[in-house]
């Protein structure tokens, strides 16, 4: 697991650049297996979201919650828990800012202006 | 070197729903012996047997399923008795190996199955056995589930193109209109469009009704070398189109939110290999296992131009009577989803169509399609199937 839970840690491949979600074990591009940790600014924007409202087994105490698809400015995708700014609602296309990335692996997003 | 033809010769199938006191072997048992018998042959004639299935490890606690199931079929022992698994899509992935095996000339005549046993697990249980297709590395660490996956792609579906909560909604509709008469069906009542959009919110924006229910049930298939066929029925049904594709294990590597590669590579080798076109298809039988999945799935196979499914539907083109009938046995929205028989099920439903026995028939039905997916459509089959 990823100690660093301050910021998003993205792999890239040290041969052709792509960039993917950690973990990455070899570059489904171009084959290489040697990747280096770029850290993402953490912002970007809505792609979807859905409320959860019938959570998987670990998740019952946390149901109903936010989830969305972030598009990172570095072009890479990541599910994350998203939360929306107070006065702001979820839409797609709405500007997303990295919050934390809590113990268990997943991600969390601010959504909106504010 | 073309491959040999291949014919289905006989289908089995249990109905699909809340079977008690029906265990997975007895059930798999049940849909084979249908298909043996329905193909008139001893089943010692039989060379290799495919079974799919998906969580049956996770939800009843039983693997090695395959030769436990061949052995008490009483098929030969020099035969091979293989389980193969694509989550949800593990039945065709037993059709094709089935399909493979005789194109290739290495058998004749091969079976193939698939099962499920789902309704006697509890619901922590089966919630966490279907998330287990979901790559648990990376989207699983957020809490998303399957319902989760199609409510993203339905509110990103409806934002590109305009497609409406109530075309989804329409879509659960006709499929459940569909299976009033059909009676492998789980659900066989009929709903209104009022009643889908009021019922509860599982993951924004579907509903309960636009969301397959669970089932148990088998399937079976008995595949044979084309020109062996008519020495066993007077109806065969040929397979013209055989396609196996991959996707994406992980949402967050599609770079489009509103299409899946997968589905839209595999349509086009089928047709390729059947050297037909989406316009040449009579009846579908598609993988509906939410209401936006069969919007999505009918413009990806190439049935409709991208973005127009759910005007398709909205028209009335996907009904029984329509220019192009889609999932006229209900679908996984009303006939139900037993994960590992589903795609053995669909192609049930369309042999009966080409056979003209269909207790939904469309009329003059030649040419059919399955379309069976799984996982993140990380799995993906199409067979295209034609009367002989």
């Amino acid at each position: 697991m990823e100690s660093n839970l301050s910021q998003v840690v993205l792999a890239k491949c040290k041969n052709c650049g792509r960039l993917f979600i950690p973990p990455a074990y070899m570059c489904s591009d171009c084959g290489s297996a040697e990747f280096r940790n770029v850290i993402s600014g953490g912002k970007g924007k809505v792609l979807s979201y859905t409320t959860i409202r019938v959570p998987p087994l670990g998740f019952q105490d946390q149901a109903p919650y936010e989830i969305g698809v972030i598009e990172l400015r570095e072009g890479v995708n990541l599910i994350a828990r998203i939360v929306a700014s107070e006065g702001d609602e979820v839409r797609i296309g709405e500007s997303a800012s990295f919050m934390k990335k809590d113990t268990s692996g997943a991600y969390w997003f601010k959504v909106g202006k504010n | 070197m073309a491959p040999r033809g291949v014919s289905i010769i006989g289908i089995g199938s249990t109905p699909f729903g809340v079977l008690e006191n029906q265990s997975l072997k007895s059930m798999a048992i049940a849909a084979c012996c249908e298909a043996i018998k329905d193909a008139s042959i001893d089943r010692k004639q039989i060379q290799a047997f495919y079974l799919g299935n998906y969580i049956s490890g996770m939800i009843v606690g039983q693997e090695t399923i395959a030769p436990l199931i061949a052995d008490s079929l009483g098929l030969s022992k020099e035969i091979s008795a293989t389980k193969v698994e694509g989550a949800c899509c593990s039945a065709a992935i037993a059709l094709r190996q089935g399909y493979l095996l005789i194109a290739s000339g290495m058998y004749d005549i091969v079976l193939v199955a698939g099962v499920e046993k789902m309704t006697s697990a509890s619901r922590e249980k089966l919630t966490a056995s279907l998330s287990a297709s979901i790559d648990m590395e990376t989207d699983g660490l957020s809490g998303i589930t399957f319902p989760g996956f199609w409510a993203l792609i339905a509110r990103a579906h409806m934002h590109e193109y305009g497609t409406t909560i109530e075309q989804m909604g329409m879509v659960s509709v006709k499929n459940h209109n569909n299976s009033v008469l059909n009676p492998r069906a789980r659900f066989r009542n009929k709903v209104t469009l009022e009643e889908v959009m009021n019922s509860k919110l599982v993951c924004d924006p579907l509903k309960i009704y636009d969301c397959c229910p669970i089932a148990d049930g088998a399937a079976a298939a008995v595949l044979c070398a084309a020109e062996m066929a008519k020495d066993y029925t007077s109806k065969p049904v040929a397979i013209i189109g055989s396609a196996q594709t991959t996707g994406y294990s992980t949402l967050s590597a599609y770079r489009v939110m509103t299409s899946f590669p997968s589905t839209s590579m595999a349509a086009k080798q089928a047709f390729e290999m059947a050297g037909l076109k989406a316009s040449d298809i009579d009846v579908v039988e598609l993988h509906d296992c939410f209401s936006p999945a069969e919007i999505v799935d009918s413009e990806d196979l190439g049935l409709f131009a991208k973005g127009k499914g759910g005007w398709a539907v909205e028209e009335g083109i996907t009904q029984v009577g329509g220019k192009l009938p889609i999932n006229p046995s209900g679908g996984l929205l009303a006939k139900g989803h037993p994960t590992g028989a589903t795609g053995l099920g669909q192609t049930f439903e369309i042999v009966k169509q080409l056979r003209g026995e269909h207790e939904n028939q469309v009329q003059g039905a030649e040419i059919g399609l399955v379309h069976n997916a799984g996982g993140a459509a990380s799995v993906c089959t199409v067979h295209i199937l034609r009367r002989r």
